[in-house]
């Protein structure tokens, strides 16, 4: 019909740059971090989208969306699960006259429907941004009144290219208002204290890792943002070390508490057997806690020796497929790699950054594709060309990947997966990838 | 496992502490498994700041934005694509609400709206869209959905629709504009809701595309916000009584697909309803608007321009609301009703009076759209339940009278809330108490805090599986909500299984 397949992608005829396969030679990376085209299915979000990602577990807050119903509406489920959120619910009039009167009354009203609150968050979503409510001033004149910080998070959805910039926009709130506004008051410690950022609890996850470094001999204050309170965060800049988990959303505040604070911080992960090894022997050796780092990894790998012998030789050579926000990009490549010897055809994420697709490209075998911001069809076509056993990612994704007839792990993972990370979340995360590829109903279809 | 007298005076809190459960000495109410009292922090709110009418604060709304309701009709048309005139959480948000509903993927464009365009506006997200969309998937229909930032900055759509078709032409020749036909929805998210969206919708798509040639004896369905396993059962009646139809948005054949390989490429659900069908709406004997917030609009369009009755609402579920539909369907086609039909209704008040012990005078709560609220209330009465909040989360015009009218006749006198949010009406519950909400997923919480079992029904429900693929409406669709809450109540009320033998 129309000239259009010229425009079309496809897998011989690689025109746009924000794909390529992994070569020989020097590094090449994806062009990313640009503004998606419109009128292509994306699968990235907006700021507002990224900053309720971040925030929307510390629960001795009030959460009040300034904007119109349907932000607030969807913003109450993050990651499954269901929180209180408090809306102005804009409507015309609002629009036409601003929504400041709305946002005083509404702030005073949460107030006193939530009294033990410590902490408002606001969030400024497209229509005050593009009317211009003078949010900040409210909230200013708001916080002498009601006796608790309250927060202004600009994160209009057409702000940045995607929702990594609200990532950046709540950790800065977090920075700049709350983490060092209080003192503990304690002076001496027994054991080393350490904060964890970028980890979301999913399924308990937190309390893994929580387990995990106190058998070592190290407590954890505070966990970004899967386990904080504003107490806990207040005081966040006494603790001795950052473990950095999710590179992406949380480089910003490892490195400005550094900068600030003097805080070291260390990139880890306790995705894969691997990693998280070389993370408890990299924690433990910064402590000088070497010896029982070493003790756990011994006691943790017997315990889930049978995953070894059972699952992992059946998925030998099996071929899998990426698509992520960004840290776990290559993250699962080393798990899939190194720990489960299958083979990664593609690995692309939504909004990863030059160092995030440096570390994929060093990680990556050769004929491996890089992909940055993948639309719908992209990922299709990769799918079908490239036929992979499995494919993993999120929600959006996982449907598309069954239509197709091929197994899907899904991230975050459901309730009835568990944790995936540390050693029992690996074995967790091996058996549910033995799931999707062995399944009977792949034979069926 | 020795059971200790402390075990059985407190609740115990993990069935799993028990190696064996022991029947004597428990009773029932204390077996409930990971059930929360009220939490620790509760205090009640200031009395002035409960009912939703009185204060400026929403909490946990109920419903969501207009372009929702506009996205959901476009799925439900075979290879349509929305555009959405905003910003990529417009589109992700919603595609992420209809994976977790239908497992099904969802194909939503955006116009990917960034600082350039909250200050210059969307002319070229749009203009651009629009051919990257025609060049990637090739869609037979685009429907331009509008958002609250594209109306506030005040895009002029039509105009940049029209810049976009003379691009078209230019590039692809004029034969382009044959294989794709445009939509233009208005769908400012701060007025209205997703209901709303989707009446809108309903009458744009029927105003753009409906065209007058010949009476084609079929009759016209504007099913609302309903599930596809609803959509199927309504066909199914109409099979049964042998009507021809045109189902406008029907998301049975996009919404809810096989899995068939291998697949086409691009992926495009076989079914959804037809353009050509959409085009001869406006050639039918009537127009039903089964939810009557989600089509009147459409309706009562083809009735003024056309003269096609519209016959709107009820929703057909329950007992009397299905009379009602059937009756009407006979009446305008002129059509008996079969005994198949007479069967299945039978069927049901046999499934009611088996149950009767179970359902009588168990109070409930209701919270969903005002159509299905409504219908729900209704059934849940003629099973002789008592309701006790009654609440629609979108403003509505028949809501209140068509639940007082229910009320009314049986004489009941609950809590009726128009346009209210789920704070309000969890308070409610809290404070009258209830023995079973119906409800979407959000209900979920209060579900757990005060203690209740919670049948799902109506939007969203994403934490139950195959919730989609049933029907509620119909008589068939009835005997199945009636068992759903009946064994629910049981599930509930009488957890071990071993009094039932």
């Amino acid at each position: 019909m129309m000239k259009a397949s010229t425009d079309c992608f496809t897998l011989d005829r690689v025109s746009d740059d924000h794909i390529l396969r992994k070569t020989k030679g020097a590094m090449r990376l994806p062009s990313c971090g640009q503004f998606s085209a419109p009128g292509k299915i994306t699968q990235r979000s907006c700021a507002y989208y990224g900053a309720r990602w971040m925030l929307a577990p510390i629960k001795d807050a009030i959460h009040l969306v300034h904007g119109p119903i349907g932000c607030a509406y969807y913003g109450s489920t993050v990651r499954g699960k269901n929180y209180r959120i408090f809306t102005t619910a804009m409507e015309e009039k609002d629009v036409v006259f601003g929504g400041v009167k709305k946002l005083e009354k509404t702030l005073r009203e949460a107030k006193l429907i939530m009294p033990h609150a410590k902490c408002i968050f606001v969030y400024v979503t497209c229509t005050p941004a593009i009317i211009g409510d003078d949010v900040t001033s409210v909230c200013k004149k708001a916080e002498k009144e009601l006796g608790c910080p309250v927060i202004v998070v600009n994160c209009p959805g057409f702000r940045g290219e995607s929702q990594s910039k609200g990532h950046k926009i709540a950790y800065e709130c977090l920075f700049r208002y709350i983490i060092g506004t209080r003192s503990s008051g304690r002076k001496k410690r027994s054991r080393p204290l350490v904060n964890i950022i970028g980890d979301y609890n999913i399924n308990g996850e937190t309390y893994l890792i929580k387990s995990l470094l106190s058998r070592i001999g190290i407590d954890v204050h505070c966990v970004f943002t899967g386990e904080a309170d504003i107490e806990k965060m207040a005081c966040a800049h006494e603790a001795d070390l950052n473990l950095l988990i999710c590179q992406s959303s949380g480089r910003f505040l490892a490195e400005a508490m550094q900068k600030k604070y003097g805080i070291p911080y260390q990139k880890v992960s306790f995705f894969g057997l691997s990693r998280t090894c070389d993370s408890l022997r990299r924690i433990g050796a910064y402590f000088g806690l070497g010896a029982e780092a070493e003790n756990l990894i011994i006691d943790e790998t017997k315990k889930i020796f049978y995953i070894k012998r059972d699952y992992i030789p059946r998925l030998k050579g099996k071929k899998a497929a990426l698509f992520f926000g960004a840290a776990r990009m290559s993250m699962l490549m080393d798990a899939l790699e190194k720990d489960m010897q299958m083979q990664v055809v593609f690995t692309g994420s939504q909004f990863g950054d030059l160092s995030t697709y440096m570390e994929a490209w060093e990680g990556a075998r050769e004929g491996t594709y890089l992909i940055d911001d993948a639309s719908d069809n992209e990922l299709e076509d990769l799918l079908h060309d490239l036929k992979p056993d499995v494919f993993m990612g999120g929600t959006k994704e996982n449907f598309l990947s069954h239509k197709l007839g091929i197994g899907f792990v899904l991230f975050p993972q459901p309730k009835q997966a568990g944790p995936y990370i540390g050693f029992e979340g690996f074995a967790n995360f091996v058996r549910d990838v033995y799931k999707a590829i062995f399944a009977p109903v792949w034979r069926l279809a | 496992m020795k059971v200790s007298g402390d075990c059985l005076n407190g609740r115990i809190k993990d069935i799993y502490d028990l190696s064996e459960i022991p029947v004597e000495g428990i009773n029932y109410d204390q077996m409930y498994i990971e059930k929360y009292p009220l939490t620790p922090e509760y205090s009640p709110p200031p009395e002035e700041l409960v009912p939703s009418g009185k204060r400026t604060v929403v909490i946990d709304p109920s419903r969501t934005c207009m372009p929702f309701g506009a996205m959901w009709a476009t799925m439900g048309v075979h290879k349509a694509i929305a555009f959405v005139q905003g910003a990529q959480g417009c589109t992700t948000y919603v595609r992420y609400t209809f994976a977790r509903i239908f497992r099904e993927p969802a194909a939503i464009a955006t116009a990917s709206f960034h600082e350039d365009a909250a200050v210059f506006g969307g002319r070229v997200n749009l203009v651009n869209g629009i051919r990257n969309l025609i060049c990637r998937y090739k869609p037979a229909l685009i429907s331009i959905v509008t958002t609250c930032s594209s109306e506030v900055i005040g895009d002029d759509i039509t105009n940049f629709l029209e810049e976009a078709k003379e691009q078209l032409v230019e590039e692809f020749g004029p034969e382009v504009l044959d294989l794709v036909k445009f939509v233009v929805v208005s769908t400012p998210s701060f007025a209205g809701s997703h209901v709303e969206g989707y009446n809108r919708a309903a009458k744009a798509y029927i105003q753009t595309l409906a065209r007058k040639v010949s009476p084609n004896n079929k009759v016209n369905i504007i099913p609302g916000m309903i599930t596809p396993g609803d959509i199927r059962e309504i066909k199914h009646i109409l099979r049964l009584m042998d009507i021809d139809d045109i189902m406008l948005f029907d998301i049975s054949g996009t919404l809810d697909c096989p899995l068939r390989l291998p697949q086409g490429m691009p992926y495009y659900p076989k079914g959804g309803t037809k353009i050509s069908e959409i085009v001869d709406m406006a050639n039918s004997m009537a127009t039903f608007a089964l939810s009557p917030d989600a089509g009147t609009a459409g309706a009562v369009y083809l009735e003024r321009k056309y003269k096609i009755p519209a016959v709107l609402g009820p929703l057909p579920l329950g007992v009397h609301n299905t009379d009602k539909f059937v009756k009407k369907l006979s009446e305008i086609t002129g059509k008996p009703i079969p005994e198949e039909i007479k069967d299945e209704r039978g069927i049901l008040i046999d499934a009611m009076s088996d149950t009767l012990h179970y359902t009588m005078g168990r109070k409930f709560a209701v919270c969903g759209d005002p159509d299905i609220a409504a219908a729900v209330t209704r059934f849940a009465c003629e099973l002789g339940m008592e309701p006790v909040a009654i609440m629609s989360g979108t403003p509505s015009k028949t809501f209140v009278q068509e639940v007082w009218t229910t009320c009314e006749e049986y004489g009941f006198k609950p809590r009726i809330i128009n346009e209210g949010d789920m704070f309000e009406w969890e308070e409610c519950i809290k404070k009258e108490g209830v023995d079973l909400i119906l409800g979407h997923s959000k209900c979920v919480n209060i579900a757990k805090e005060t203690e209740t079992p919670l049948v799902r029904i109506g939007f969203p429900v994403y934490d139950r599986v195959g919730y989609q693929r049933r029907a509620y409406v119909g008589y068939r669709g009835g005997e199945y909500l009636l068992s759903l809450i009946v064994n629910t109540i049981l599930d509930a009320k009488y957890p071990d299984d071993r009094v039932h033998q």
